[in-house]
């Protein structure tokens, strides 16, 4: 293929990449839609595999009627059977080919959320009553993935996919093929297990936070010390101490004095706001939004966020990054409003 | 290009194994040198795949490929194009590849130059052992290679091999029928034969010395089946080629009587003799266009391009490649009453009158004395009659040839007598000729045929009779009459020349002989149904199954055996679906699923059976006891590994009577 692309010049190439090309391919989809119909469960059998001469397949067909013309030639009848026998034996090797494939079914599981930019993950599952040997799964573009499958065990498939844009990230059908057994023969199938992921925009770190929240006070007071009735440890008794807080069961015990101490709840919330949030486009400002996100979590502090269309109240911790990333990366500005000022 | 590119370890094994395999029997007809070079690359290849070395760099490889021509163009000087040369040729491409080896594609290419190779061990040899190793040892090997490579190292040895030779087991049937109808054709363009070195057979010219070499031959040149009973031995006089251009004292076929003549197309002159003699002869494959009639023949059915030439011998217009069969019809009067132009008696009476003096000298007398051909035919006859033997070892001859032979010598093998007896009727002014062929043959009692071997290969003479036309007269039958009779085993018992072949001491022993019998019978039949399966014998089976063979005959035929072929697959599927009866268990749930799905009651692809059923509690009670019974089934099949088939059938049941 790559020889005959070196003959066709390149206006030409461009040119069918132009016009024909999106024309045909949606046409192709479509078909193929209609063949091999998005589902979670799919199992493979006639109607969605489909099976053709690999490129070594090309090479074999060559051989053969290279020895059928030297039988002809040199009028050898056991040339003639064992050209004949090659022949059969290709014949059965497409059902085997098809045969690797078959009733193969692959379940859609999880999938993991990344930043815009990376990779995201997959999970499938592969189930089967027979066995299946080296299996190549590959989404468009991406690495190829072998791997086998075995009779009466549930086989773990976890597939990446490069996700470029924020929001939900819908990567489509996937190939899988074989060559097992022969490598004459390609058996392969698109399956659409309609895998969906949340891409959260790329984080711009670095960029200082303008921290005044939605509640206006000077810095100074900001970090107010709020107690929780967590119990995070003891320490020496010290001078101003409250009083209340004297763990009296270790002076009974004739040990020092010690004062407990209680997890900190820092109630300092910072608001991560959209309109106050520099950048130029909104792309950007929610990639810093992100980017701050990150930092509060690393901080430990309380952070909420304030979209246009949505509010999440600051809480802390993990969960609540995971929240805030999903709304900046399902964040759609055009149903928020033309208004974006504050 | 991935230079770390390593081809699995299993499949080098294999692969290195089938090359050996296929290498062996080949080192009988190639130069043994090719054996050195393969080691040698196959081991590098070796010490690459463990990253002992690196493969070698452009300029290396390319003075490598310098080395193997020039070494090649010096082996084969004689004759670049042959046979041998190619294939030679062939092998060092393999293993040369081997050293290029950087990506899948290059495996893929020298397992496919293998596939190449192994069918070219054909071109050499067509009997059965080198069938049984081609097809039942090497073709399994070079499979088994071909599959290694995908297999990932999951599979492993054994169960690699039963799926190999189960696959070639399924292909046979297909292959029998293809090779039953597919048509033979006569050869596009001329291919290299084998060069004359490695050949033994009758050459196109004969001198004196020429036959000793044949007489010492053990291989067979051909069979004849006889319709009816086998002739007498003095009767087999088999013609392949005739020589009428004498050059001092060599022989060669005159050329333009090679070719068919209009008398001979219709033989109609011939049925004036009453042929009766039906044979079948089925020749080893000799290169040449010459094939062997018994004197005198008719071609009995015609076949394709067998063809009468204007001296009664059989040609084909293409050489003979391998084993061939044709009919024949005899009759064995021993001459045929044609008339002969001046031109032939020209060619047929001109000697070299500045050779031979003193035979000259001899036939003058004999001219003087009596002016008849037949008194001088027969003081010529006399004339070997006493103090003439025949042996293997004649003494090498001088400038007058038949002068030393005839005067001083007289110990010669069959040409030198034929050769004397025919250049003294031509001084003689009767026009003679020679005929080189075979004389006799074995009988296979068993099999009732003759194995004609190289060694019964016999010069003889016929002379232009007024009246009688060319008559045969073999001067050996004065000598050695028993070489007519008995055979040359016999003629030559005793001289050590010949028992030197340890094959023929071996004829002593009559349980060897009968071994030796057995198998050639097989070997015969083998030849005559398999290798020589052409368009008559094509014809013939075709007809004896079909019965008329014609266009919709041999349709309808094909079409029975793929509907054949169609249904042994299914039955294989059925087979393998009846053996999984879990998947059908599995439809059946999913079935169910739908149904319920399609209602409104959607099954989550993370929840289990167990957790589905307690998610459906909106439903009346006995739709839940129904769906409690599924789902119970379901589990126990699934997860006790009750897989009772009542079991499994009463599941199947219940999901197709649920409704909802």
């Amino acid at each position: 293929m790559a020889l005959l692309k070196r003959l066709i010049p390149n206006s030409l190439i461009s040119l069918y990449q132009c016009s024909y090309q999106p024309f045909f391919y949606s046409k192709y989809n479509a078909w193929l839609d209609r063949r091999i119909p998005p589902a979670t469960n799919i199992r493979l059998t006639q109607k969605n595999i489909f099976i053709f001469l690999s490129p070594a397949g090309y090479g074999f067909t060559i051989l053969l009627i290279l020895l059928l013309l030297l039988a002809i030639n040199y009028q050898n009848s056991l040339i003639y059977a064992f050209t004949f026998l090659l022949s059969s034996i290709v014949a059965s090797l497409t059902w085997l080919t098809f045969n690797n494939l078959a009733n193969l079914q692959i379940i859609y599981k999880s999938s993991e959320s990344c930043f815009a930019g990376e990779t995201a993950k997959f999970d499938f599952i592969l189930k089967s009553e027979k066995n299946h040997f080296s299996l190549n799964f590959a989404f468009p573009n991406e690495d190829k993935l072998l791997c086998h499958v075995h009779a009466s065990a549930l086989t773990n498939l976890t597939l990446y996919c490069h996700a470029p844009n924020r929001g939900v990230f819908k990567p489509g059908r996937f190939k899988l093929s074989t060559d097992f057994p022969s490598g004459l023969f390609r058996a392969w199938s698109w399956l659409n297990l309609n895998p969906e992921v949340i891409v959260f925009p790329k984080p711009i770190r670095g960029i200082e936070r303008n921290s005044p929240g939605k509640e206006d006070g000077d810095e100074l007071h900001q970090r107010v010390l709020a107690q929780s009735d967590e119990l995070a440890g003891f320490r020496s008794y010290q001078a101003g101490d409250n009083l209340k807080q004297i763990y009296w069961k270790s002076l009974a015990k004739g040990q020092e004095l010690l004062s407990k101490q209680y997890e900190e709840i820092s109630s300092s919330e910072e608001w991560l706001d959209f309109d106050t949030a520099p950048g130029l486009s909104t792309e950007e400002k929610l990639s810093i939004l992100a980017g701050w996100a990150l930092d509060c979590e690393e901080q430990g502090l309380r952070f909420g966020l304030c979209l246009p269309d949505l509010k999440i109240q600051p809480q802390q911790g993990q969960q609540q990054l995971i929240s805030v990333l999903r709304a900046l990366a399902l964040y759609d500005e055009t149903q928020s409003g033309v208004n974006n000022e504050h | 290009m991935n230079t770390d590119f390593r081809i699995p370890k299993f499949s080098l094994s294999y692969l290195l194994l089938t090359q050996l395999l296929l290498l062996i029997p080949l080192l009988r007809y190639l130069p043994p040198w090719i054996l050195i070079v393969w080691f040698a690359c196959g081991f590098w290849h070796w010490r690459v795949h463990h990253q002992k070395a690196k493969n070698p760099k452009r300029v290396v490889l390319l003075s490598l490929i310098v080395l193997m021509m020039i070494a090649e163009g010096i082996n084969f000087k004689s004759n670049p194009l042959g046979l041998e040369p190619s294939v030679t040729l062939l092998i060092i491409a393999t293993s040369l590849k081997m050293l290029e080896i950087k990506s899948n594609r290059d495996v893929f290419v020298v397992c496919f130059m293998g596939f190449l190779i192994a069918p070219v061990q054909f071109l050499f040899d067509q009997d059965m052992a080198t069938a049984a190793w081609i097809f039942l040892i090497c073709l399994p090997m070079l499979l088994l290679t071909l599959f290694s490579l995908q297999s990932d190292g999951q599979l492993y040895v054994l169960p690699q091999i039963r799926s190999v030779l189960k696959l070639l087991a399924i292909s046979v049937p297909m292959m029998i029928v293809i090779f039953l109808i597919f048509p033979r054709f006569g050869p596009l363009w001329a291919v290299p034969i084998p060069g004359k070195e490695t050949r033994t057979g009758l050459s196109n010219s004969i001198s004196p010395g020429s036959f000793v070499k044949l007489g010492k031959s053990t291989e067979l040149a051909f069979r004849v089946k006889f319709k009816d009973q086998v002739p007498d031995a003095s009767k087999l006089y088999w013609r392949a080629i005739v020589f009428s251009k004498l050059q001092v004292d060599t022989w060669k076929p005159a050329e333009k009587y090679w070719r068919s003549d209009k008398r001979f197309t219709e033989n109609a002159q011939l049925n004036d003799l009453a042929p009766d003699i039906e044979y079948e002869v089925t020749i080893e494959p000799n290169y040449e266009h010459w094939l062997y009639a018994l004197d005198v023949s008719r071609l009995g059915q015609a076949s394709d391009d067998v063809r009468t030439s204007a001296q009664l011998t059989f040609y084909r217009e293409s050489p003979n490649m391998s084993a061939f069969a044709y009919q024949g019809v005899a009759s064995t009067k021993g001459y045929f009453p044609f008339d002969l132009s001046e031109e032939e008696r020209l060619l047929n009476t001109a000697t070299n009158k500045l050779f031979n003096p003193k035979t000259r000298e001899l036939i003058e007398t004999w001219k003087r004395e009596s002016d008849n051909s037949q008194s001088i035919i027969k003081k010529a006859l006399n004339l070997f009659a006493e103090e003439f033997s025949y042996t293997l070892e004649p003494p090498p001859l001088g400038r007058h040839s038949v002068d030393e032979f005839l005067f001083e010598s007289k110990l010669g093998f069959c040409e030198h007598y034929a050769s004397a007896f025919a250049i003294m009727m031509r001084m003689a002014g009767i026009p003679a000729r020679l005929v080189g062929g075979y004389l006799g043959g074995e009988l296979n009692k068993n099999g009732n045929y003759l194995l004609v071997y190289q060694s019964d290969a016999h010069a003889w003479v016929e002379v232009w009779i007024e009246g009688q036309g060319w008559t045969r007269i073999d001067p050996t039958s004065v000598v050695s009459p028993e070489r007519i009779s008995d055979g040359i085993a016999r003629a030559l018992n005793g001289s050590e020349a010949y028992l030197s072949n340890s094959l023929f001491s071996m004829r002593k022993f009559d349980l060897l002989n009968e071994l030796r019998f057995w198998i050639d019978e097989l070997d015969y039949d083998w030849q005559r149904w398999v290798i020589g399966y052409r368009s008559d014998r094509q014809l013939e089976v075709l007809t004896n199954l079909l019965g008329k063979v014609n266009v919709e005959r041999i349709l309808t035929f094909m079409v029975i055996c793929f509907l054949g072929i169609i249904a042994t697959v299914w039955l294989f599927i059925f087979y393998e679906h009846f053996r999984h009866r879990k998947a059908a268990v599995d439809r059946a749930y999913n079935k169910f699923i739908m149904q319920m799905s399609k209602a409104g009651f959607k099954k989550e692809h993370w929840q289990g059976a167990l957790a589905y059923q307690n998610s459906l509690s909106e439903l009346q009670p006995d739709q839940i006891n129904k769906i409690k019974e599924i789902t119970d089934l379901y589990l126990q099949i699934n997860y006790q590994s009750n897989e009772a088939k009542s079991k499994k059938a009463e599941f199947i049941k219940k999901v197709k009577e649920f409704k909802l």
